[in-house]
């Protein structure tokens, strides 16, 4: 209980500091933290493999993504600072304590039909652990593979469906951004000799893009 | 003294609101990004405590593929993102009006 107190007011002012930070990186920083206290949240509900998951692939691959980008983009990133003639930050958090306290009523309304815990996992996990099925303990990663693999197969190959989809989106864009620009050259700067350097040809081709995108 | 299912789906509500005040209040798109994906976490938050409550890893599994669609968004977002400050020159939401009929 201590635990879950301790790491949900973490992981709530995480929260508060990716939103609230006024520089980008520091968002970064503060959502590296939440993910982490969530991963603590995740192991003390048996789900070791997808607090591993986690941290591995959120607070490490996507976070290096997003700093990635924060540096390639750091000179235009001047909109930081919350609203700004968006929305009045009063009628925003009006409207997210609203939404909380409706959350919660109906959370707590239906705290009676929740139905008790299933049997399997009162005992937690040494319970399942002393068993000694070759599945292993609940959430470890062998039952998680089992269960993956096993009824969930169709779901995971959807997944991996969905990350093709990804790939190839983020290609198309970023593609099709150098074939716009490609067409935006002159036809004499377009038969350049290999050695060209690249910077030369799009620093040409910023403007025509700019200009195609006006339509 | 065991945690019981309600304060998970709690605390979990109360992330999502944050996430999507985040995306109602900031006009940098990396930082609307961030908080897309302060929503994708507290819902599985919510989907491993329910996992948990009722010891059926189907839960486990479907946040795993929400950790996945979640990294293909943020792919895509700030894949977006990139193009935006490359080919706009600016990084303020509240500017990108110009899809406007």
């Amino acid at each position: 209980m201590i635990t879950f107190l301790l790491v949900a007011a973490a992981a709530i002012a995480a929260g508060i500091g990716v939103i609230a930070a006024r520089n980008a990186v520091h968002s970064v920083l503060w959502l590296v933290v939440h993910l982490c206290s969530l991963a603590v949240l995740y192991m003390t509900l048996q789900a070791q493999f997808l607090g591993l998951v986690q941290i591995l692939l959120y607070a490490g691959a996507v976070m290096v993504l997003f700093l990635f980008v924060l540096s390639l983009l750091s000179a235009r990133s001047a909109a930081a600072g919350p609203g700004g003639g968006r929305l009045p930050l009063q009628v925003g958090f009006a409207v997210g304590a609203a939404v909380v306290v409706a959350l919660l009523v109906m959370i707590g309304a239906a705290v009676g039909t929740i139905a008790p815990a299933a049997a399997a996992t009162t005992g937690g996990a040494a319970g399942a652990a002393t068993t000694g099925g070759a599945v292993g303990a609940f959430g470890s990663a062998a039952a998680f593979g089992q269960a993956l693999f096993g009824p969930y197969l169709l779901p995971f190959e959807a997944t991996a469906l969905a990350l093709l989809t990804a790939i190839v989106g983020v290609v198309a864009l970023s593609a099709g951004h150098d074939e716009a620009m490609r067409h935006g050259l002159p036809v004499e700067e377009q038969q350049h000799p290999e050695g060209a350097p690249i910077e030369v040809s799009h620093a040409a081709a910023a403007e025509p893009v700019l200009t195609g995108g006006e339509r | 003294m065991p945690v019981g299912l309600p304060l998970y789906i709690g605390l979990s509500a109360v992330l999502f609101v944050l996430g999507g005040l985040g995306l109602l209040l900031r006009r940098d798109p990396l930082v609307m990004v961030m908080a897309i994906e302060l929503m994708w976490n507290a819902a599985n938050l919510a989907l491993i405590a329910t996992a948990r409550h009722y010891g059926d890893l189907g839960g486990q599994v479907f946040a795993f593929v929400v950790i996945t669609v979640a990294a293909a968004d943020v792919a895509i977002g700030l894949a977006l993102t990139v193009l935006l400050g490359r080919t706009r020159g600016t990084l303020d939401a509240d500017r990108l009006k110009w899809l406007k009929g």
